[in-house]
């Protein structure tokens, strides 16, 4: 390999590798990040992880490390500052609008002290290095921090692509950070655990469609604590509790992931959804530790960075360590003449952010605008000067990349900010060695090594092996919404399977030159394809199937399936394992079609049958049979029997006059309902309507059976929160199970068969009768344990009209 | 030194059983130097599961409660008596510049100073705009002294702005009001503290009750009165003084002052957040009586 002049220890030791060797590594490091996947959710346009991981050496590092574990020290002293005596305020020494021009300054919590007494647990700081070797801040995170779990993910791959160097190189370990958030956010509801009320931490994520739940689940998982909604959570007499299936259980200490002004609709922003309303009552009386604290997302306002050194100096009693890039609030009249002399080396950004996105306004270079634009600029700085900051450019110093060049991959400099990440306990900070590397322009990120100087110690987040756990077969406590989750997994899974079952039933017999004389298929096209597509059969087959299998703007069809199901396996993330997550990550996604004609949808076909297996077989053999097993169960089973009734009504309940389509009708139906096999071992060739029906329906011993489906369906609800079947009284859902199995058991298959005017009439109404009774157990399921009452807004009690004045 | 009885009940009725509410009341009376609350008491129905008290940042007593039993039928009332006197303003010509005021609490050095300045700053049902602060400006003319340019600027949104019931939506903003010159005691509280705010003056948001006169020879309606809202703000030297320009008249013994805020979110007299309960009818009944 080509090597670049430089001290970097790891490009020296890479540049001994064949390059063969190298893009072997980095293969490695991509197969371990796209099974996690974090890349799809990046806030910063993200185009992968680099290899080469940013190293810092041990000197560099001491100063770092204190000017890290200094802020995150001086950040929380000055929340609790802001919401408590505000001496900071009462000198002359701060500006007035600092704290109540800020929208980020949260009143409702002012006086309010937070359980576990820390404002800040988990601090984040983004640091450059300049081209004199020095190290600046220039952003704080201290609301609800990312890119701890990218650090993660990105540690995880690099080490795995490089482990020889990782260890040779006395790389510092993360976990040990881990541990000690972890145990930071343990201790902190001590006091109410204490009262002998609680122990449990979750982490509290922002919705599904978040760029940041990804992340969030990865955290979760790491730390060992469930994720939760809003959703999940339940306020009752001023205490939080999850709600589970199993009721109820207390809420200790929630680490948010979720900005200040969403937590509660009553009294925050009202259009915090689901949020979990009363909590600021809650955390008032002191029942619930919330970490970050409510309210720090007022420090990340960019116009407290010219004030902490002096800040720093009154709360702390020290000197600021690791300074900001220079930064002058233009409403200071002296700072901005001085400003104003040379804006082009200056970067002005708004002083508080945005107070409907919580998020900072693009920071504007002014070098770089255009005249008109740079009028406008200081036109809105003359109005409102005190609206505005500015910040010094500097010059970082560049870092290796490696990366595709129009002459192949190399190496090539790059701007990288780092971002570090700290945690407060009560009587220490502890600094994490290591961190997330951004680079500029959206080019990726790093992993950064920080070096030992002495030999590093393993360490694990598993627990030690001093420490007894006693075995157990509780399922723990599932959140009902990740139930209502599993339950509709089980009846896409179910869903997928039969329509890519019907499609390929289709497109083998349209793939057949005489599909014109095969009298099966209008059947089978009415009964397998949605309504949208129903208009096409006619004139064009093979186009409606096309429409039905491939189309993801078709509402009925088998795209949206596949799409829900990614999603949902998105959501669950944090409770299956990571080789069901794979599968149903990429479900569906196989190469699409090339080329016109039926056949050339079948390899696709083959293809979501088999994610479908891989799926069944995986959840078979992976999952514990605790409520998660159960509901996904209960989905797929529902689902299953639903769509083999409708099967079998579809193609059988009206009889051709010719017995050459009804034969052909008996083989579809076997072949779509998957019964043909057994069919022809137990009954040779000759196909007759009566054995077809029993297998497909009453027969318990044929898996892909209605009976055997709704068997297991009891089999599967026996075990949920009250619906004990050795009770002398039957449940609801009970009593309906067991009544459709009973009539599917009696059911008469040679009465059901007659036929009266080219009409099944006994068996239609008998499917009729079944598909509504197995809906109805689908109802019972989700308003007994998934459902959720609906929330109305937040409601007024106001007149303010006079009737006389 | 007029005493009033007041009474003041909100209703609910909602079309399908309420599974759980949550509710915050800003209807507790606060201490206030011109005021002297002789009884006060609160009844809820259904009764509250648990309930909290405390004192928000700008000094009001909030009641927090939930109640968490099914109901379809909910009912807050609060009965208080409360004597009342005027205090008397400052000399008009006499008070501070307008500019110093603003200068002055730019640092504030003390508690007084740091907490007018909480009201100096735009908020969410009053936020900045430029028509606002130019209509302000009219009053606000160089050096002028705060409370003398104050009244005027409420005789100006009195004479200017018709009082029309139902002409705004709760919450619309100071410039709403400014291009519609209509609305309700809370909308010309809003703009007036727009226009103080445009200028980086303190300005209160306050809730309360209005005394109401019968018609000559008529009697007074039982339960017709409601909620009032007007402002106040800061005179260095001198202390807050009451403006009402809904009515171009100070505070005084005919103003009952319940919660101040920033704007109207901060102190809503009984909001809340409830699960289920479909559609609803509200009735709000206000009665103020003079004792003696």
């Amino acid at each position: 390999m080509e090597c670049v002049e430089t001290e970097d220890f790891f490009i020296k030791s890479i540049s001994a590798m064949s390059k063969v060797e190298f893009e072997h590594r980095c293969m490695r490091l991509h197969n371990v990040l796209d099974e996690n996947d974090l890349s799809s959710s990046m806030i910063f346009r993200h185009k992968g992880t680099d290899p080469l991981p940013l190293v810092i050496s041990t000197e560099d590092w001491k100063t770092i490390e204190a000017g890290i574990a200094q802020r995150a020290r001086l950040f929380n002293a000055l929340a609790s500052d802001i919401y408590g005596e505000q001496r900071l305020w009462k000198n002359g020494k701060l500006p007035a609008a600092l704290l109540f021009a800020n929208p980020d300054f949260l009143q409702v919590v002012w006086k309010v002290r937070p359980t576990g007494g820390l404002f800040v647990n988990l601090a984040s700081t983004d640091v450059v290095r300049l081209k004199d070797g020095s190290f600046v801040a220039v952003a704080d995170h201290l609301q609800v921090p990312e890119g701890l779990g990218r650090a993660l993910e990105n540690r995880i791959g690099v080490s795995r692509a490089f482990p020889e160097l990782f260890r040779s190189m006395r790389t510092e370990r993360l976990a040990v950070f881990f541990k000690k958030l972890m145990d930071g956010l343990d201790d902190m509801h001590k006091d109410i655990r204490e009262r002998g009320e609680s122990d449990k931490v979750v982490l509290l994520a922002s919705g599904p469609e978040n760029p940041r739940r990804a992340e969030d689940a990865v955290i979760a998982r790491y730390l060992g604590i469930p994720l939760v909604e809003n959703d999940d959570l339940a306020i009752r007499n001023m205490q939080v509790y999850m709600k589970t299936l199993m009721g109820l259980k207390k809420i200790g200490t929630i680490f948010r992931r979720v900005e200040d002004g969403m937590c509660d609709p009553l009294e925050l922003r009202i259009d915090s959804g689901e949020g979990a309303v009363g909590l600021i009552s809650t955390v008032r009386a002191g029942n619930v530790a919330i970490a970050n604290f409510l309210g720090t997302g007022v420090l990340e306002t960019p116009m407290f960075k010219p004030f902490l050194p002096e800040i720093c100096k009154e709360l702390l009693g020290e000197e600021l360590l690791l300074r900001d890039v220079e930064t002058l609030w233009l409403g200071n009249a002296a700072d901005a003449e001085r400003v104003m002399a040379e804006p082009e080396k200056w970067i002005f950004k708004k002083a508080f952010r945005d107070a409907e996105s919580f998020k900072e306004t693009e920071p504007k270079t002014y070098a770089s605008m255009t005249t008109t634009a740079q009028l406008a600029l200081l036109q809105a700085i003359e109005e409102a000067p005190e609206q505005w900051v500015a910040e010094k450019s500097i010059d970082i110093a560049t870092v290796y990349t490696y990366r595709e060049t129009p002459d192949g991959p190399n190496f090539v400099p790059a701007v990288s900010q780092m971002r570090f990440f700290a945690v407060n306990s009560a009587s220490e900070t502890t600094v994490m060695p290591g961190g997330l590397g951004i680079l500029d322009d959206g080019l990726g990120e790093k992993d950064i090594w920080v070096l030992s100087e002495k030999p590093v110690a393993n360490f694990s987040l598993l627990a030690p092996a001093s420490q007894t756990i006693t075995p157990s077969r509780a399922s723990g406590n599932l959140p009902s919404r990740a139930a209502e989750n599993l339950f509709r997994l089980g009846r896409d899974l179910s869903a997928s399977n039969m329509m890519a079952r019907i499609a390929r039933g289709i497109a083998v017999r349209l793939s057949d030159e005489s599909w014109m004389d095969m009298p099966e298929l209008p059947w089978i096209l009415k009964a397998g394809l949605s309504d949208e597509s129903q208009s096409r059969l006619a004139q064009d087959p093979e186009n409606a199937l096309r429409y039905f299998v491939l189309r993801k703007d078709n509402k009925d069809g088998m795209q949206c399936v596949l799409t829900e199901i990614r999603d949902l396996g998105m959501q669950l993330r944090d409770r299956i394992s990571e080789d069901l997550w794979l599968y149903l990550n990429g479900f569906g996604i196989a190469e699409m079609p090339a080329g016109p004609g039926a056949a050339a949808l079948l390899p696709y076909l083959k293809e979501v049958l088999s994610d479908s297996a891989a799926v069944a077989g995986l959840a078979a053999d992976s999952m514990t049979r605790g409520h998660e097993w159960r509901f996904l169960e209960l989905g797929r089973e529902i689902e299953c029997a639903i769509r083999t009734l409708r099967l079998i009504k579809n193609l059988l309940s009206t009889t051709p006059t010719d017995e050459m389509t009804d034969l052909r009708l008996l083989q579809a139906v076997l072949e779509i309902g998957d019964g043909l096999m057994t069919y022809h071992r137990r009954y040779g060739g000759r196909l007759q309507i009566v054995p077809v029906i029993d297998l497909l329906l009453s027969d318990e011993s044929n898996p892909r059976s209605v009976a055997y489906q709704v068997a297991k369906l009891r089999e599967a609800s026996k075990h949920l929160p009250g619906n004990n079947q050795s009770e002398a009284t039957f449940s609801p859902l009970d009593r309906e199970l067991m009544r459709v199995l009973a009539e599917l058991r009696l059911a008469n298959i040679e009465q059901l068969s007659k036929t009266e005017n080219n009409h099944r009439e006994n068996l239609e109404k008998l499917l009729d009768e079944q598909i509504n009774s197995i809906e109805r157990i689908a109802e019972i399921v989700t308003r007994l344990y998934l459902s959720h009452a609906p929330r109305a807004g937040v409601i007024h009690a106001t007149t303010t009209e006079m009737s006389e004045v | 030194m007029p005493i009033y009885q007041i009474d003041h009940e909100t209703v609910y009725d909602y079309r399908l059983p309420v599974l759980y509410s949550n509710h915050l009341a800003h209807m507790l009376p606060r201490a206030v130097s011109r005021q002297n609350w002789i009884s006060h008491s609160i009844e809820v129905d259904p009764d509250p599961s648990i309930q909290q008290e405390r004192l928000d940042i700008f000094g009001n007593r909030v009641l927090a409660f939930s109640i968490e039993q099914e109901h379809k039928h909910f009912r807050f009332k609060t009965t208080g008596l409360v004597d009342v006197h005027a205090e008397e303003p400052p000399k008009p010509g006499e008070t501070m510049p307008w500019e110093n005021v603003s200068k002055l609490l730019e640092r504030p050095t003390n508690d007084e100073t740091l907490d007018a300045a909480m009201y100096a700053y735009a908020s969410p049902f009053a936020k900045f705009e430029e028509s606002v602060r130019n209509y302000a400006l009219e009053s606000f003319q160089p050096n002028r002294p705060i409370f003398d340019a104050a009244y005027e600027l409420m005789t100006r949104i009195f004479t200017d702005c018709k009082y029309t019931p139902g002409a705004t939506r709760i919450g619309a903003q100071p410039q709403e009001i400014l291009r519609g010159r209509k609305g309700v005691c809370q909308d010309f509280a809003h703009l007036m503290i727009g226009c103080l705010r445009s200028l980086h003056l303190p300005c209160r948001y306050v809730s309360g009750y209005l005394r109401t006169h019968s018609c000559e020879g008529q009697p007074k309606l039982v339960g017709a009165d409601a909620t009032h809202a007007w402002v106040s703000t800061y005179v260095p030297d001198h202390g807050w003084v009451e403006l009402d320009p809904t009515n171009n008249v100070l505070g005084g013994d005919e103003h009952i002052v319940l919660a101040w805020g920033r704007d109207f979110g901060d102190v809503s007299p009984l909001k809340g957040v409830i699960t289920g309960g479909g559609d609803h009818t509200l009735k709000v009944s206000v009665n103020v009586d003079v004792k003696e």
